[in-house]
């Protein structure tokens, strides 16, 4: 385009400098082509052009006739060609050789587009080949239920309305209801009526969701629709079934697995533990120990495929169930008898996650979604098809591309897809490159999570952190597969500390019944327990031990290090603001609010290890006030400096 | 092809010692060659323009415009590179005649084109 201008504005400052010399027109064009068919630069077409018209008006001025002039001029083409190649030979050897490489620069630029645009093509009509089949995959790592018959059924039964439907709304908000007044029961009569009322409703909810206990293996379909599993597909949608089961030809692999009994476990394990607390209050330890059992195994449920979602769901139920029962201890520990107090110790005993096969899930994941965003060249190689990444991305963002007006799919998106695949094939690394790089990440994740030492494992897993967040741009758009989830690796090291304060909490009370006094310190707690407490989080989190105001107290030294007891640090203390002692709590649950002294923790539950892995990070000023919020008192929890505040009932 | 050559050879000679006398413009250059005896040097003006160019790439002459007559014209005249390579190829083209008159090989004409000096 470029050189056609240049001709163009060349060739018209030539007709202009001929017809200067005002020559009959059949000498003008004779002059015109010689000096066009020469191709030479602008200022050597006009020399050209002078030079013939000084020429033929020579001749005219001696008497000859134009067409006799013409007719000796001689050939033009070859004359042409004559001129051209002596007046090259006049230019410089520089100039040549900046002539030459420009002249081989564009061919070589056409010959690149050309090759660019013939690789697009080729692109624009390959395909992503689908040989891994990640469903299939999944679905072998999962266990089989037995002649009990499949969990989610059951969970089907408790919650399914007269449509078969599970109205998740009107659940979610009798849910939350109990809740709130469970909290405030061991307090309040009137918080303690209103659960009772709460819950009574939900009975048989929460009769048929003990039932669990007998079905260890949820069973859910992976992608469940009416076609194949109806119940299942209509309690959980109804008539708004996803995008991907409503279009068979839309396969998005293990992105149309969208795990929508997680919500349904962890509220049924909400539901599990609201009523154990009221058990616990009642004196129903039976009901109590039904309720845990029945949150661990739906706990279980919620992992059993393996995603890491899931499996992070199961660490949440479980750190559930742990708390409830520190919490029943703590305030109802007479309500427990001491078979109870045996039995519960097994299921904590049992209370863990390996997380390290959820790594594997995710994988799996990336494999699958990297089978459809790249060739295949049948050796584990291929590149980055970017029509087809843009693809899944909308599908992964917004679902059914095609129900979006325009973008990525309408004449633009084909004609910017077309145009970027061949770029986009070469800038991103190749599909062995990446796979490489996301096996290396998910087995070192996998070592980390797999590490005896705590604190080598926080350093590992800050180390992968870093390195991921450095390679980031390097294996983008993979790297939106693939978040830190170091967070999540450290999380059943949290669950171990949940555990032990659990199992803590029901061996100072086994302790105190056998011994008729608290243990003098951790050692002779552990050697009672039958094994060690307290080392799941590190040395940051190290437990310690101590008897206050006549109740134990295991709580940790924080991030600060500092041995305070659980005291919150006084510059953080608003004077204005009551101290509570909390350990002055009775055995009945009542609470002493207003006296002064040091803020202290009663239980175990004080150590909590969901504080940031980076130890080094600021505590947010709000997290360590003590302050008055209603009739309720905020305590600093100091392994939650930088987490949630705990927020215990206070009395009248 | 090797006529052309031997042509071309002899056309660039010819430019040179048309243009020992003086500096010259193109449509005289061609008159010049065009008053010569037989047909041999009448190149034309397609043969005589990209010569000048080449003896002029060469250095053996050299140009410049001058408008301040009627007509612009474009004068060539020899360089010293030129004056050198018209006295060496006239030397070397007095013997090649030389040689061809011995072998009987004679112009057709009572004297050769030129007059060498």
């Amino acid at each position: 385009m470029l050189g056609i201008l240049i001709r163009r504005r060349t060739a018209r400052a030539v007709r202009a400098r001929i017809a200067e010399a005002e020559l009959p027109a059949r000498i003008a064009v004779c002059i015109e082509s010689v000096t066009r068919a020469t191709r030479l630069r602008r200022d050597e077409q006009l020399d050209v052009a002078a030079e013939l018209a000084s020429h033929f008006r020579e001749g005219l001025a001696a008497g000859r006739g134009a067409d006799e002039l013409v007719r000796d001029f001689g050939e033009v083409k070859r004359s042409a060609r004559e001129i051209r190649r002596a007046a090259i030979a006049k230019r410089g050897a520089v100039d040549r050789a900046v002539g030459a490489v420009a002249l081989w620069s564009s061919r070589g630029l056409v010959a690149v587009l050309v090759w660019y645009f013939a690789w697009a093509t080729v692109l624009h009509f390959r395909q992503p080949t689908i040989s891994f089949d990640g469903i299939a995959a999944i679905e072998s790592m999962r266990a089989k239920p037995g002649p009990e018959g499949r969990a989610v059924d059951l969970y089907i039964a408790a919650f399914a309305d007269s449509t078969g439907r599970f109205d998740s709304d009107e659940f979610g908000n009798d849910l939350l209801a109990a809740e709130n007044a469970i909290e405030r029961a061991g307090y309040d009569a009137a918080s303690l009526e209103e659960a009772r009322a709460r819950l009574a409703p939900l009975a048989a909810r929460i009769a048929t969701l003990r039932g669990v206990r007998e079905r260890p293996v949820l069973a859910m379909p992976l992608r469940p629709t009416r076609g194949t599993e109806p119940a299942v597909s209509d309690f959980f949608w109804g008539d708004d079934q996803p995008d991907a089961f409503r279009d068979a030809t839309l396969d998005t692999g293990l992105l149309g697995v969208l795990l929508p009994q997680l919500a349904l476990l962890r509220s049924s394990g909400r539901l599990l533990a609201t009523d154990a607390a009221l058990a616990a209050i009642d004196g129903r330890c039976a009901d109590f120990l039904a309720d845990i059992e029945a949150m661990l195994t739906a706990s279980a449920h919620a992992g059993e495929d393996n995603f890491l979602i899931g499996r992070l769901v199961e660490c949440a139920m479980r750190t559930m169930a742990a708390r409830t029962v520190v919490s029943a201890i703590e305030n109802h520990a007479e309500a427990f008898d001491d078979a109870t107090l045996v039995a519960l110790r097994r299921l904590l005993d049992r209370n863990a996650v390996d997380i390290g096969p959820s790594f594997d899930a995710e994988s799996m994941f990336v494999r699958d979604v990297l089978q459809r965003i790249y060739t295949d060249d049948g050796d584990g190689d291929g590149v980055l098809l970017a029509s087809a990444a843009l693809r899944w991305t909308q599908l992964a963002v917004v679902g059914d591309g095609r129900a979006m007006g325009g973008g990525l799919f309408d004449g633009d998106g084909v004609a910017a897809t077309f145009v970027l695949s061949p770029a986009a094939a070469m800038i991103a690394p190749s599909r062995a490159e990446v796979s490489a790089h996301l096996a290396q990440h998910y087995a070192r994740l996998r070592a980390a999570s797999a590490m005896e030492d705590a604190d080598a494992a926080r350093a590992e897993l800050t180390t992968i952190d870093r390195e991921l967040e450095e390679r980031n741009s390097e294996f983008y758009p993979i790297s939106m597969l693939v978040p830190a989830m170091s967070r999540a690796a450290f999380v059943p090291r949290a669950l171990r500390a949940e555990t032990d304060a659990a199992i803590a909490a029901v061996e100072l009370e086994r302790f105190r019944r056998a011994e008729a006094r608290w243990p003098r310190d951790l050692a002779e707690l552990e050697r009672f327990a039958g094994r060690a407490l307290g080392g799941a989080g590190g040395s940051a989190f190290a437990w310690r031990y101590a008897v206050v105001d006549g109740r134990p107290l295991l709580y940790d030294a924080g991030i600060d290090l500092i041995d305070d007891r659980a005291h919150g640090p006084a510059e953080h203390r608003p004077e204005s603001e009551p101290l509570v002692a909390l350990s002055a709590v009775a055995g009945d649950g009542a609470l002493a609010v207003g006296a002064s002294g040091p803020v202290t923790m009663r239980s175990a539950a004080s150590i909590a290890f969901d504080s940031p892995l980076r130890p080094g990070c600021a505590m947010p000023r709000e997290a360590s006030t003590l302050s008055r919020d209603g009739d309720t008192i905020r305590v600093w929890w100091k392994s939650r400096a930088c987490g949630p505040s705990r927020v215990v009932p206070a009395c009248e | 092809m090797a006529e052309d050559q031997f042509i071309r050879g002899a056309g660039m000679l010819a430019v040179l010692k048309v243009l020992e006398g003086g500096e010259l413009y193109g449509y005289a250059i061609v008159e010049a060659l065009g008053r010569t005896k037989g047909e041999a040097l009448h190149l034309g003006q397609s043969t005589v323009y990209p010569m000048l160019y080449n003896l002029e790439a060469k250095g053996l002459i050299r140009s410049r415009w001058d408008e301040s007559g009627a007509r612009p014209r474009k004068y060539y005249s020899l360089t010293k590179a030129g004056k050198t390579r018209l006295a060496d190829d006239s030397v070397q083209w007095r013997e090649i005649t030389r040689a061809m008159a011995s072998l009987g090989l004679e112009w057709s004409g009572a004297r050769p084109a030129f007059a060498f000096a």
